[in-house]
């Protein structure tokens, strides 16, 4: 028996240590968290600017439409260095990652050509449509916020990743490093040793986008939202693409892995995509595009955790008959309404507990689907506003709601929902322990 | 002081048992720190401490962690028994065992 756990501990460690080791992944992941303060304070300003300071709200009672929107412009300077430039955000944070895991000697040159080949990437000219106008107009000489919001989150990946490793590989090569003799200030040694190696990364970006457009007539940009951010965002949205990355997640956890550098990397990305398309037709008042986003997964299937472990604590606390059991739920609250749960997987615990698979790994996803249902058929707002994972329940519901009581409800039936999916399994392993706990008593009395 | 180093994936499970660790090493008169990061920082954490224990969840980042801090600190994995229950007085000890202190 426990040979056999070994083998499949074994295994699963070795997939995830495979995982791990890719360095792209952690350098995403790592951009992708640093880059959630700034999410943050955008679903702040996208609430109060489009609930409280709305023109046609009711606020709209108590003060002028026109100071209303005048004061949405504090709002929109903050969005504008937020959201509208995540990807040049997430270029610059996956560039210096990757260049300090690339152990880089000067970390700041690789980013600065890495923001500098985003750039390069983007058409000369855009169509623009002037406010009050109806067709667009062909303008050079800007960069709009279609290109460096989220929209160009996979050009900023590809970016971030392709123009730091290239720059890396050449400022190594001896022979393109310019060596300078005599007394030289540090700086301008190390500027003049990458000297040939930045020209040459500009150049072959410039040269590839180049004869890109010039062959097929289609701009790099278009190229990798058309043909890879657009049908992962796809994917990761659609419920079945969902669920199944969300199986992953949990089944790892029930393996006692955590999902972060392993499943995350590819789920997190799209859905932040998906997310912020919502956020902006929010903002302007459009038909909301996606159900799925990413803090659908924590509002709705991680309810105090991956597992929605909340409801079996609420199953322990009413129908358990052992102590240590109500003890260990008691203990492990605090951390669970901010949906942490790590305790409870290793402590329970839910690791390798063959009573726990059931309810842990796909109790969540039949919340999934609930979810989702009642968002399509408009029983629940969706989600238009970013929370992070670590805002506890019912209150997480408000907020990327847009303040909107019927999603709290919905959460509050989905814990219903997942307690009656806890409470068989729960009695299940009670009834297993205490006929373990018999068993030694006999023995311990024919001793 | 010697300073014990708990890492996890955001550094946020691991700073609760920290607060404990160090509850239980004043209430035992010793002489030790404890802190929690998040895996992302170790790179630019680990030289200012004298063990590492990792949370059992990314346990299977045991070996990558060894080699990204040259072997240059004792690596553990914490057990998950007493991970999971949050018991200080057994993570304390598992770090004075490795710092051969106890």
């Amino acid at each position: 028996m426990s040979s056999k756990k070994d083998l499949i501990i074994n295994k699963v460690n070795g997939i995830a240590q495979v995982m791990a080791k890719q360095i792209y992944f952690r350098a995403m992941r790592d951009a992708f968290a640093m880059v959630v303060p700034f999410l943050v304070l955008t679903g702040f300003v996208i609430l109060i600017n489009n609930v409280v300071l709305d023109p046609a709200g009711f606020m709209s009672n108590y003060v002028k439409v026109e100071t209303l929107q005048t004061a949405q412009i504090l709002g929109t300077k903050i969005t504008n260095g937020t959201m509208n430039i995540l990807s040049l955000l997430v270029v610059i944070l996956i560039s210096y990652s990757l260049s300090v895991t690339r152990k880089a000697k000067n970390v700041i040159i690789p980013v600065v050509v890495a923001v500098s080949c985003m750039v390069i990437l983007m058409p000369t000219t855009i169509g623009i449509t002037p406010i009050g106008a109806t067709e667009a107009v062909e303008v050079s000489g800007v960069i709009p916020f279609s290109l460096t919001n989220a929209g160009g989150m996979f050009v900023a990946i590809f970016t971030g990743i392709l123009a730091t490793e290239l720059f890396i590989k050449l400022s190594r090569i001896e022979k393109l490093q310019i060596k300078l003799s005599g007394n030289v200030p540090g700086a301008i040694v190390s500027s003049f040793n990458s000297l040939i190696s930045v020209m040459l990364t500009l150049c072959i970006f410039a040269i590839i986008s180049f004869v890109l457009v010039i062959t097929t007539g289609y701009e790099i940009n278009e190229i990798i939202v058309n043909i890879i951010q657009a049908p992962l965002v796809h994917l990761t949205t659609s419920l079945p693409g969902f669920l199944v990355l969300c199986m992953f997640t949990n089944l790892l956890f029930f393996f006692g892995i955590h999902a972060g550098g392993i499943v995350n990397p590819i789920l997190e990305p799209p859905l932040l995509v998906a997310m912020q398309q919502n956020v902006e037709a929010f903002a302007a008042k459009a038909t909301i595009p996606n159900i799925i986003v990413l803090p659908f997964r924590d509002l709705y299937g991680h309810i105090g955790g991956t597992g929605s472990t909340i409801a079996l604590l609420i199953v322990i606390f009413i129908w358990s008959k052992r102590r240590e059991h109500k003890q260990f739920a008691n203990m492990v609250i605090p951390t669970s309404i901010f949906n942490i749960n790590e305790p409870i997987v290793f402590g329970f615990p839910i690791l390798f507990n063959p009573f726990m698979l059931i309810p842990f790994v796909f109790g969540p996803l039949v919340l999934f689907v609930i979810a989702y249902a009642a968002t399509y058929l408009g029983l629940v707002s969706p989600i238009v506003a970013y929370v992070p994972w670590s805002v506890p329940p019912l209150i997480n519901g408000w907020l990327a709601s847009g303040g909107d009581f019927r999603n709290v409800i919905l959460q509050l039936v989905l814990i219903i929902i997942q307690v009656i999916i806890y409470l068989p399994f729960l009695k299940m392993y009670e009834r297993s322990l205490d006929i373990i706990d018999e068993e030694n008593a006999k023995e311990a009395i024919k001793e | 002081m010697k300073k014990i180093l708990l890492v996890c994936n955001d550094g946020m499970s691991t700073g609760f048992l920290t607060n404990k660790m160090n509850e239980y090493i004043q209430s035992q008169g010793l002489d030790y720190e404890v802190r929690a990061i998040s895996e992302m920082t170790l790179d630019r954490e680990w030289e200012n401490s004298d063990c590492i224990l990792l949370g059992p969840q990314i346990g299977y980042l045991k070996d990558s962690i060894v080699s990204r801090i040259h072997n240059a600190r004792p690596v553990e994995v914490i057990s998950p028994i007493d991970y999971g229950r949050i018991n200080a007085k057994g993570v304390v000890n598992q770090a004075l065992k490795m710092l051969g202190d106890l």
